[in-house]
């Protein structure tokens, strides 16, 4: 039996409003953004680089801070995010729109990536020495971001901060540290059911609380 | 104890299903439920919000080394299909290239062209057969349940009441000699049934996934048998799942 995990969902509060009003809005300007996006990536798989230089300013942030946040050293980090950009770049004229937008494309080539690197490359030790210093929101990038980026970030934060600290656990656990589910699992010694439903419930949560369709 | 196979989407989402197996078991699930399918679009654009607040500022190089990079680098043609093209492990040196090549071969000969091995018949082209699998794979109420077999590896089952079967696949089993051969059965309070000779490849993954008639079953078995097979088990389960 998922046990715990049942008792820990909660569809109630998982609905529920969020702690600041602003959280339930997607700013206007982020989904102009994102067809802005859209509309470069069409350019780019016709082959237009300056389309793609464009695009490279607006995702390459991003693309690099999730990377890095996965991989943890910065040279590996580079290395990745520089063969998912050439990726973004050939397989462009593959990209299907309908599939969930430009960013979320990008966004999850990036992440299959780093994880992959982090689950092939890193020795075990490695890996239990970086669990020993994991960290449970992104941090913060010291150079100036633009307003809405720094927005943006406060919103996920204040958004994980809903989460129960089991939910948030297993979900960054998973997500900013490339763990499985099933290794998940091992390091807090909880039943596989009870960790898949634990990301579940807290998905659920975040996805109420930041507002996706 | 199963769990809803539903249950992965959010592991799915945040790729934390690592085992390639249950990965593409899931993924043939998805191509026949589409709210679950909805469900992972939704997870997938949270975790996306997820990634892109880790921002950072990328190294000052980078951007002339990727624009430099593709002024060399040719452009894919676009999918025929309109698959969702995210390749994986593109860049490995060439042996774990080829290797990760020939893994991923095996897979889809299971997962997808499936010559299923119904009560030992076995075919090498799709027929009625890889409908049940698939049929099975993608039922709204499929569930899932692993377990590991005391002489080495897991098997996995994933099983649908409404379409009365059960698919077995396996990981790490061992190879046996060719007079010998794995058995699955179907467990129930009315006795036990055949559901199929279960043959790993040399990396212990099944080569053809067996769909056995689940009827009351309420347990999974896997047996070593003679080559041919038998009609009842002659040997303890080296596995046994409660479903």
């Amino acid at each position: 039996m998922t046990g715990v995990g049942a008792k820990a969902y909660d569809p109630g509060s998982a609905s529920g409003e969020c702690p600041v009003p602003l959280l339930r809005r997607p700013g206007a300007a982020s989904r102009e953004r994102t067809s802005e996006l859209d509309r470069l990536l069409g350019r780019v798989a016709a082959g237009d680089t300056a389309a793609f230089e464009r695009m490279y300013d607006e995702v390459a942030g991003a693309v690099y801070g999730l990377i890095l946040r996965v991989v943890r050293d910065a040279a590996h980090a580079e290395e990745v995010a520089q063969e998912v950009l050439i990726e973004v770049w050939r397989s462009a004229p593959r990209y299907d729109p309908s599939r969930g937008g430009a960013m979320a494309w990008i966004m999850t080539m990036a992440h299959r990536r780093a994880v992959d690197r982090v689950r092939s490359e890193q020795a075990a030790s490695d890996r239990a020495d970086r669990a020993g210093r994991r960290e449970i929101t992104p941090a913060h990038d010291e150079v100036a971001e633009n307003v809405e980026k720094r927005l943006e970030h406060e919103r996920v934060r204040r958004c994980l901060d809903t989460l129960t600290p089991l939910q948030r656990e297993s979900i960054t656990l998973a997500y900013y540290e490339g763990y499985s589910y099933r290794e998940v699992a091992d390091m807090v010694a909880t039943p596989l059911g009870t960790v898949k439903t634990r990301m579940r419930d807290g998905l659920i949560r975040l996805r109420n609380c930041l507002g996706v369709a | 104890m199963s769990d809803d196979l539903h249950l992965l989407a959010a592991a799915y989402a945040l790729d934390a299903v690592a085992d390639e197996d249950e990965r593409r078991l899931f993924e043939a699930h998805l191509t026949g439920c589409a709210s679950c399918a909805a469900e992972v679009r939704g997870f997938r654009t949270t975790a996306v919000r997820l990634g892109a607040a880790a921002v950072r500022t990328p190294p000052p190089g980078l951007r002339e080394r990727v624009l430099a990079e593709i002024r060399e680098v040719p452009q894919a043609s676009p999918a025929t299909a309109g698959a969702d093209v995210i390749p994986l492990r593109s860049r490995r040196p060439g042996r774990t290239r080829f290797a990760v090549a020939l893994t991923a071969a095996c897979l889809v000969v299971a997962a997808v062209s499936v010559g299923v091995a119904l009560n030992a018949q076995r075919s090498d082209r799709p027929g009625p057969a890889d409908r049940t699998v698939a049929a099975v794979l993608s039922a709204p109420d499929a569930r899932t349940v692993t377990g590991s077999v005391t002489s080495g590896g897991t098997v996995t089952v994933v099983f649908s009441r409404s379409r009365g079967r059960a698919v077995l696949t396996s990981s790490g089993l061992r190879s046996l000699p060719t007079e010998k051969t794995y058995e699955m059965w179907l467990i129930g309070p009315h006795g036990v049934r055949a559901g199929g000779l279960v043959r790993p490849g040399a990396d212990g993954r099944v080569r053809t996934l067996v769909a056995g008639v689940l009827a009351d079953a309420n347990k999974v078995g896997l047996t070593v048998e003679p080559a041919a097979g038998s009609r009842q088990p002659t040997t303890r389960p080296i596995a046994l799942l409660g479903i």
